[in-house]
């Protein structure tokens, strides 16, 4: 297993530029996870670490050595597609044996790995069968033995659980990570689904716009955003974001909303007193918001909108002034449409970005509460 | 009327007229067959009557016995099925190669078509108007009467056809199966033969069957460049009309066993024409 390194990497189809001055490393024995909506550039980058395209611009290492000019053969990374890419002709024995049969293996250690993977992944019944007699669960698990039996340097998984319905993601999720975890190895992983970007990663990479956005441990970049994208990219519901002003009143800090008014406290406060009288755009998770319908004495009031019951929560849609809010609520918390509530934020939990470079303005986001 | 029978009604005219137009489409199709075949069955004296005969009640097998009489109709016959294996194998295999380049090369799209259409050029032509030059060019080889001057001739027309067919088959396959390949290390050959060539086998059938249906039956080039060593089955059937006679009888029995090989390596060569090959490739 290895590390891989992406050194000020570029990639421009023609006048489009698909990936722009990315530098990352990926640690030895690491999960690490590219994440972001479509066209971010996720997906070329692991075409480019592959050897399936050409970088434009930069360097990528593998093991302390660029592969730039390496053939994605002579790489010894092996691949999972989101499609698959099985070989329809071939039986789920020589579909897993065949990358070893390419590289000259002996057909008793070619029929020994097989048989391990097959055990692994429990499809050693599915060896004689071919692609089209098999589910997607199951020509997924033969995708991944394919790059299994290989015991390459790296493992490169392209959204390999897209195709799946969605109980079978959820299994084939923690499959993948227990797999991994007995396997220990460099891991590359794209997807655009945030949950199994949160679960299965030691670390993620969030990209948009071909441009790295943030990297960080799931929680680190859950917790604390570097920009607005990232905090409206990870989370479902997404945050709730509500341009204010900050200004000092009498000594504090107070955010200013066109309905409401909040005082801040800690680093929030710090950054009101050092910086007063300027925009912000307020980021609060949906999580993060307490909903009642007696005023607790620190809520904000406004009025529900909509309720969804998820059946493990619900989501309310409720409205201050002209300013839409959705917070998060225990599932046996039940409001109608036109009901009165009143909404209080986590002061601990909220983030403060700047609206014009979108980036966050607050490293350690503490104490504050709302002042109507 | 309710609308449900109305429904109805036209449902049953829909089946009455699909039925009734592909009976006439079999029909036109079998006919000619027909026609051959009883034709070489039929007595002299019933071949070429007026009114004709359309279904024979007497039966004779004279057409036959005078066939297999003429010295050169069994060497014909292997000289046909040489030229036409050789060129079905040859325009099959050098079509395939260079289909796969068109298909896989990163061309601009306007040297692709430019490409496509340079190719097309040898089948704008009518074969008449490239006849002459071609005798003289077999013959100055020392190419006259020749199996390899109408295999030559026969690749060189067939591989249009060829190329322009294969093409769509692997630009259908999908790229991804290719991509596995490639990281799984294989080199541009062995992703060729062992990966894209089984999944475009249907392509590779009709093909060859075409390939083999037109060297087989091709009568131009054959009566032009052959003679004696190289004649070819058409060019003995062309040779039963004279300006003194018409034999049917002869060129009926002789049409019909010429259709014998066709069907048979057709129906070797149709249990690849199955849809759904890359079924289970990509997907769920």
């Amino acid at each position: 297993m290895a590390e891989i390194r992406f050194e000020s990497v570029g990639k421009r189809f023609g006048e489009t530029v698909a990936v722009a001055d990315l530098t990352l490393t990926v640690q030895d024995q690491e999960l690490l996870t590219l994440v972001g909506p479509s066209g971010c550039g996720k997906s070329t980058t692991l075409s480019m670490l592959a050897g399936l395209d050409d970088p434009s611009s930069g360097l990528i290492w593998i093991d302390g050595r660029v592969v730039n000019d390496v053939p994605p053969g002579a790489r010894d990374i092996a691949m999972v597609f989101q499609s698959y890419a099985l070989y329809p002709h071939m039986t789920v024995r020589q579909n897993i044996g065949f990358g070893l049969e390419v590289r000259g293996l002996a057909r008793a250690e070619i029929a020994r790995r097989v048989a391990d993977a097959a055990q692994m992944l429990a499809i050693g019944d599915l060896l004689d069968r071919r692609p089209k007699e098999l589910s997607g669960g199951q020509r997924q698990r033969v995708a991944l033995g394919r790059a299994l039996t290989r015991d390459p340097k790296a493992f490169l998984l392209d959204e390999p659980l897209s195709n799946l319905d969605a109980q079978l993601r959820t299994q084939m999720r923690a499959e993948l990570r227990l797999l991994f975890g007995r396997v220990g190895g460099t891991v590359v992983y794209v997807t655009h689904d945030q949950a199994e970007a949160m679960t299965l990663s030691d670390r993620l990479a969030v990209m948009n716009q071909g441009r790295l956005q943030q990297v960080g441990t799931p929680l680190e970049v859950y917790n604390r955003p570097a920009n607005l994208f990232v905090a409206r990219f990870l989370g479902s519901p997404s945050m709730n974001f509500v341009p204010c002003e900050v200004t000092s009143d009498g000594g504090r800090a107070v955010l200013v909303a066109p309905s409401f008014r909040y005082s801040l406290e800690g680093a929030a406060r710090a950054l009101g007193e050092t910086a007063p009288d300027r925009e912000v755009v307020l980021g609060v998770r949906p999580e993060d918001i307490r909903v009642a319908t007696v005023d607790p004495g620190s809520g904000l009031g406004g009025r529900v909108e909509l309720m969804e019951s998820l059946g493990s929560e619900n989501i309310v849609y409720a409205t201050i002034g002209g300013v839409r809010l959705v917070a998060t609520t225990d599932p046996n918390f039940v409001v109608q449409p036109g009901d009165a509530v009143w909404l209080d934020f986590d002061a601990t939990k909220l983030h403060l970005f700047d609206p014009v470079t979108e980036r966050t303005l607050l490293v350690d986001p503490t104490v504050g509460h709302s002042d109507r | 009327m309710t609308p449900v029978l109305s429904y109805r009604r036209q449902r049953r005219l829909e089946a009455v007229l699909l039925y009734g137009v592909t009976a006439l489409v079999l029909l036109l199709i079998a006919f000619p067959a027909y026609w051959l075949v009883t034709t070489s069955i039929k007595p002299g004296i019933d071949q070429a009557t007026s009114p004709p005969v359309l279904v024979p009640t007497r039966f004779s097998f004279e057409s036959y016995t005078a066939v297999f009489a003429m010295s050169g109709v069994p060497r014909a016959f292997v000289n046909s099925a040489v030229i036409a294996l050789v060129t079905t194998i040859l325009t099959t295999f050098l079509g395939s190669l260079a289909a796969y380049a068109l298909a896989k090369t990163y061309l601009s799209y306007k040297l692709r078509h430019a490409l496509m259409l340079w190719i097309l050029v040898t089948r704008i032509f009518p074969p008449i108007t490239t006849a002459i030059p071609y005798y003289v060019v077999v013959n100055r080889l020392r190419l006259g009467d020749t199996h390899l001057a109408l295999i030559l001739t026969y690749v060189s027309y067939g591989l249009p056809f060829v190329i322009w067919l294969m093409l769509g088959f692997f630009q259908d396959l999908p790229p991804e199966i290719e991509k596995a390949a490639i990281v799984d290390g294989c080199s541009l050959w062995q992703r060729f033969h062992r990966i894209v060539l089984p999944l475009a086998l249907p392509g590779l059938a009709v093909t060859a069957i075409f390939a083999f249906i037109y060297s087989w039956n091709e009568l131009l080039y054959a009566s032009i460049l052959t003679s004696f060593n190289a004649k070819t089955v058409p060019v003995v059937v062309a040779g039963f009309i004279s300006d003194q006679y018409l034999r049917w009888g002869e060129m009926s029995a002789l049409g019909t066993l010429m259709i014998l090989p066709v069907m048979l390596f057709a129906a070797a060569t149709q249990r690849y024409l199955v849809r759904g090959l890359t079924f289970g490739a990509v997907k769920g």
